[in-house]
């Protein structure tokens, strides 16, 4: 049983940060847009990270469906989860109205919805770290 | 066999991951045809003037430029034009700048019916939270496609306009 959830804890997390991946690799500008939305990360940082970010993300998916660097890709799952949780929790909490550019595209508004998505994830993607330092 | 985490060997593999991404991204972004500069440089603004805004004067150029907070009080004054808040339902009924009609870009194909009443060539100011904000970018590109020929962003949004103090219209 502990297997199998851990399975499909891998599979939801690959498969969420390829399809979250994707549309942002293939358009950065746009992504750049939604993470200048925020008003959180500075300026000179925006494009990097639009840059960077989906590759680090496309990665992770890849690698938790396939097996290989899990320990890694697990721990950057939870680091990723929790930045992803505290910026939409301070855009909720500051009352901006912006899209959520999780997805790439304007994909949806950001809503409270987003923030308990993310949670999820995290539990998630502790589990699957965790079960590793079990040795599952 | 149990396979117990070592510490040295999870940040070693973070970082493989976030090398090869980098080095990824590099790569890609080299040939892409959508490539980005690595570091963005700030966006130089640029406003209508009063006489292409109240005398309309067809602009002799096709980029979408901004009307100031004055220009936009004058324009709500004068009840030129219409004002279109680009934010999300929720965000406008919690209050928006007076006059402003609502057509949330997010869920733009359900007033389609209520933008295609207006005509042409109305002066359209449209406005999101701020200026960091695009859906009033990506609204007004989506009414330039509908033929829309007077479309004006209030760069500053309804940040701004709170910041200044000036009045709020809120919904019940």
């Amino acid at each position: 049983m502990k297997k199998f959830v851990f399975y499909i804890s891998r599979f939801i997390i690959g498969l969420v940060f390829i399809i979250a991946a994707i549309p942002k690799i293939a358009d950065p500008l746009t992504f750049a847009k939604s993470i200048e939305a925020y008003q959180i990360i500075p300026l000179f940082l925006v494009n990097i990270t639009a840059l960077i970010l989906p590759w680090i993300e496309l990665l992770i998916g890849i690698f938790m469906l396939i097996g290989f660097l899990l320990r890694g890709s697990s721990l950057l799952s939870i680091f990723l989860f929790i930045a992803f949780s505290i910026m939409i929790a301070v855009t909720l909490i500051r009352g901006l109205s912006i899209d959520c550019g999780c997805f790439g595209n304007l994909d949806s508004p950001l809503t409270i919805y987003r923030l308990i998505e993310d949670l999820i994830l995290l539990g998630f993607a502790v589990y699957v770290y965790l079960s590793i330092k079990k040795g599952i | 066999m149990i396979e117990k985490l070592n510490p040295k060997t999870s940040t070693q593999e973070v970082l493989i991951i976030v090398c090869i991404s980098v080095i990824l991204a590099f790569i890609y972004n080299l040939f892409s045809p959508k490539s980005i500069p690595w570091i963005k440089s700030k966006e130089i603004i640029t406003y209508v003037s009063n006489e292409e805004l109240f005398q309309k004067r067809i602009s002799d150029s096709l980029s979408q430029k901004n009307v100031t907070t004055q220009q936009l009080l004058g324009l709500i004054e004068t009840k030129i034009g219409i004002i279109i808040d680009a934010r999300n339902k929720d965000a406008y009924i919690r209050g928006h700048i007076p006059g402003a009609i609502n057509i949330p870009f997010l869920d733009v194909f359900n007033y389609v019916e209520q933008l295609d009443i207006i005509p042409r060539d109305t002066l359209i100011v449209v406005y999101c939270e701020g200026v960091n904000c695009e859906l009033s970018h990506h609204l007004s590109e989506f009414m330039l496609n509908m033929n829309f020929s007077r479309i004006y962003h209030y760069i500053g949004g309804y940040e701004e306009w709170v910041s200044k103090n000036l009045p709020l219209e809120k919904e019940e």
